[in-house]
């Protein structure tokens, strides 16, 4: 029973970072740009919350910080594929190794440390009043970080956004057939925007929340493929907010179940590798089939002047 | 009659291409009017320029009398010019409802409307006798369906001008009359209709004026009541045409069988049930029905493309189970496909490479016998290009740099160099203008006349009738009817498209 509680309360920890990325690749994916440079946005995410929280002393600006910083980042992004029509797969890669330079190299301007950064204030866990007396719910969800209970607002705001709303109904066109937009005097290039904009800021939570979330400091390329994670959920939950949040939860579940295993076995690299092996599981199930992609996602549109 | 629009000294370039020159033009309020035009005229660029999608380079428009710069589609719209384009400006994945109001979506409380939306959507389509189910999604429509819901779109967003390019390429007979129904209605209730077409009939059967444009300029304005078939084509084309039309010949010897041929799709649904034909030598069979009537499928069977059929084919004699396209190829059957990029060109690849596609196993292009000869398919090719009158005569272009008629000419060149025995050609004069066409049929006509015989596939019945000496008229996968071209009249093969029955049997 212990460990039953313990792998679903962890579930719930490792879920949340990939479900913030998977809900902004959902949205980006949506608008028709494709979801390949999440990994380094994440991992920007995380290295500006960092510096936020190690200049100005706390932690909340500090997601504010790192959320910026994956928002720049993520706006270059778009600068090339949508201002400039470069091949988005090319210009993902190229951001997440990018991502991983950078970071690295500023880690020893910023600190003069190698791999990792100085401790810096982290964000600390809400305790739910009554709800955390509760048996077992209480001792999965009375007491979180505050990142892993603004998920499901954010979650609840995504399914609005995409499913009930003329922004998500034109955000569905534009990825899906960007031209019906344009034959309407619609600016296809600014639901890309805004739609990155929007992938930014989610991504850099999911980040923010792995650096001073659930540690206290940056280390090298800590996204360690959850951006990849999310790509694969976004896949498996058909381009769909809460589809792409029940794929992050199967994510997350496969980390925590591993993570308990690995105090029982004896090669702990084989049961490391169950969340991946997951990961390629579900691309192999769900990839090929025509499963709802957005049409023109990873295909250039240059506007008619 | 008030004039709703006009187009004043229109010229448009396209670096060295002139599009439109010094083009003047008017529509006036509750008025169907014909632009007429052979493709690439630039009936389509000078309605882009009025619909804001394109800029003229000089001249002036005018809207109700009052000079207006229409910057982009957003103006157009708001002046209430909308346009139903060639290609469908719809999403699949989306509603109908969702596709009409896409852009000016009804709001409650900040979220989106979808009862609203398919309310509207029923009572337009009420009130102009277009029937479309508003809660389906636009991809499992038929095209038909799709164009109806581009109409209401327009009427939602508020057209008063309503510009149709090609509107009727892609519809059977019937949809083509409910069309026509649909914008009678329209021109009754006050707005005012533009129709970009070639088809002559079409014109004269819809419009109250037309107007002809040739190589970018406009040729002539006719009162439909006062002017004639005859006339708007020389105008069209510059010169008379004399339309190709069938030779009746003896037929020869059987070169095609098929004896009781079934097929099941991937999906297990049976898309070929029990076809039985026969194909003699000097012999045209043409194939009428409403696509997606397994058309595509007799075509991939035909062309070994689909090799799990069950029945038997007799070609020249011999069981065509278990062949290659390639083999298949190498003995005498040459196929047109519908789709023309999809399955005979390679659009990025220049007209050489093209053109050895098919070939590439013949020893006729090989040297030291493992080299292609290019040397000899670039003459090859050349020659090509100037007996099947192909332009540009340039080898060096890709072919997506040709336009559509002529890389349709293209494919049919190459095919016919084969000397095929045995020829399918599916939809050959699709989007093809009036002189590629009478080229494309008088080609037809050779290869029947040279010993072999075609298998004519299309949706354009006035091609079936003139072309073929017999027709088979294919329903949900079976051959419903098949008898020599003239004991059918037009009405009849449209009533037997639609799963009806044949004169007589009613």
């Amino acid at each position: 029973m212990d460990d039953i509680v313990a792998v679903l309360n962890s579930t719930l920890r490792l879920t949340t970072p990939i479900a913030y990325v998977t809900l902004g690749a959902v949205v980006l994916e949506k608008s028709g740009v494709n979801a390949m440079a999440m990994e380094g946005t994440m991992l920007v995410g995380a290295f500006g919350a960092v510096v936020g929280s190690w200049f100005t002393g706390s932690a909340w600006l500090g997601v504010l910080t790192g959320i910026l910083f994956a928002v720049l980042i993520s706006l270059v992004r778009s600068f090339l594929c949508v201002s400039h029509q470069a091949d988005q797969t090319v210009s993902g890669v190229g951001i997440n190794i990018l991502a991983s330079g950078m970071t690295a190299m500023l880690l020893k301007v910023i600190w003069n440390m190698d791999g990792k950064s100085d401790v810096v204030t982290a964000l600390s866990d809400w305790s739910i009043p009554f709800v955390e007396n509760i048996p077992v719910v209480g001792e999965i969800i009375g007491k979180q970080n505050p990142l892993v209970y603004l998920l499901f607002p954010v979650l609840i705001g995504c399914c609005l956004l995409l499913g009930h709303t003329p922004f998500g109904l034109r955000l569905a066109a534009v990825g899906e057939h960007p031209e019906v937009l344009s034959s309407l005097g619609l600016s296809v290039y600014r639901y890309r925007y805004i739609a990155t904009i929007l992938s930014g800021i989610l991504a850099g939570i999911g980040g923010a929340y792995l650096s001073i979330g659930q540690l206290s400091f940056f280390t090298q390329d800590m996204a360690s493929g959850r951006g990849f994670m999310a790509l694969a959920a976004c896949i498996f939950g058909r381009w769909t907010a809460l589809g792409g949040f029940l794929g992050a939860l199967l994510f997350g579940f496969a980390e925590a179940v591993q993570i308990r295993l690995q105090s029982w076995v004896q090669y702990t690299q084989f049961i490391r590798m169950i969340p991946y092996a997951v990961t390629i599981l579900v691309l192999c199930g769900f990839v090929r089939k025509r499963s709802g992609a957005p049409a023109a996602s990873g295909k250039p549109y240059q506007e008619q002047q | 009659m008030q004039k709703i629009v006009e187009m004043r000294g229109i010229t448009k370039t396209f670096g060295n291409n002139t599009a439109n020159k010094n083009v003047d033009f008017f529509c006036n309020r509750g008025e169907v009017l014909c632009l007429l035009g052979e493709n690439g005229a630039g009936k389509t660029t000078l309605m882009n320029i009025l619909y804001g999608r394109y800029r003229p380079d000089s001249g002036s428009i005018l809207f109700d009398g009052k000079p207006v710069k229409i910057s982009g589609p957003r103006d157009a719209i708001a002046m209430g010019i909308q346009m139903v384009h060639q290609h469908f400006m719809l999403v699949p994945t989306l509603t109908v409802a969702d596709n009409v109001v896409l852009g000016r979506e009804p709001r409650r409380r900040g979220f989106y409307d979808r009862k609203e939306a398919a309310e509207t959507v029923r009572r337009l389509s009420q009130e102009y006798g277009l029937e479309v189910p508003p809660e389906k999604l636009v991809g499992d429509l038929s095209v038909g369906e799709q164009q109806r819901v581009e109409i209401i779109k327009a009427l939602y967003q508020g057209a008063q001008l309503l510009i149709l390019d090609e509107p009727t390429a892609v519809l059977t007979p019937q949809e083509v009359d409910d069309l026509f129904k649909v914008v009678s209605r329209l021109r009754e209730s006050g707005k005012s209709i533009i129709i970009i077409t070639h088809k002559l009939k079409e014109t004269m059967a819809i419009s109250d004026r037309v107007y002809v444009l040739r190589q970018g300029e406009m040729i002539g304005e006719r009162n439909t009541a006062d002017t004639s078939i005859e006339e708007l084509s020389e105008l069209m084309v510059g010169h008379k045409v004399a339309t190709v039309i069938r030779e009746s010949m003896e037929p020869g010897e059987t070169v095609l069988e098929m004896d009781h041929v079934s097929l099941k799709s991937a999906n297990g649904v049976q898309v070929l049930k029990d076809i039985s034909l026969s194909i003699r030598e000097h012999e045209i069979l043409g194939i009428a029905g409403v696509e997606g009537n397994g058309q595509m499928e007799l075509i991939e069977v035909l062309s070994a493309l689909c090799p799990s059929w069950e029945g038997e084919i007799l070609y020249k004699g011999k069981s065509m189970k278990g062949r290659t396209t390639a083999e298949l190829l190498e003995d005498g059957v040459s196929c047109i496909h519908a789709d023309r990029q999809a399955y005979s060109i390679a659009m990025d690849l220049e007209v050489p490479e093209n053109f050895l596609m098919g070939y590439q196993q013949t020893p006729d292009y090989r040297k030291r016998k493992w080299l292609v000869d290019w040397g000899k398919v670039v003459d090859k090719a050349r020659a090509m290009l100037e007996h099947y009158d192909v332009r540009p005569r340039d080898v060096e272009r890709k072919l997506s740099e040709f336009s559509g008629g002529n890389q349709q000419k293209f494919v049919v060149g190459r095919e016919m160099q084969r000397s095929p025995k045995f020829m399918i050609a599916a939809h050959p004069t699709r989007g093809v203008d009036i002189m590629a066409t009478a080229f494309i049929h008088d080609q037809l006509n050779r290869q029947k006349k040279a010993g072999g015989c075609v298998l004519l596939i299309s949706s354009d019945l006035d091609e079936l009738m003139q072309m073929s000496d017999r027709i088979a008229v294919i329903y949900d996968g079976r051959i419903v009817d098949c008898r020599a071209a003239e004991e059918y009249t037009t009405m009849e093969l449209g009533r037997l498209m639609g799963g009806g029955q044949a004169d007589g049997k009613a």
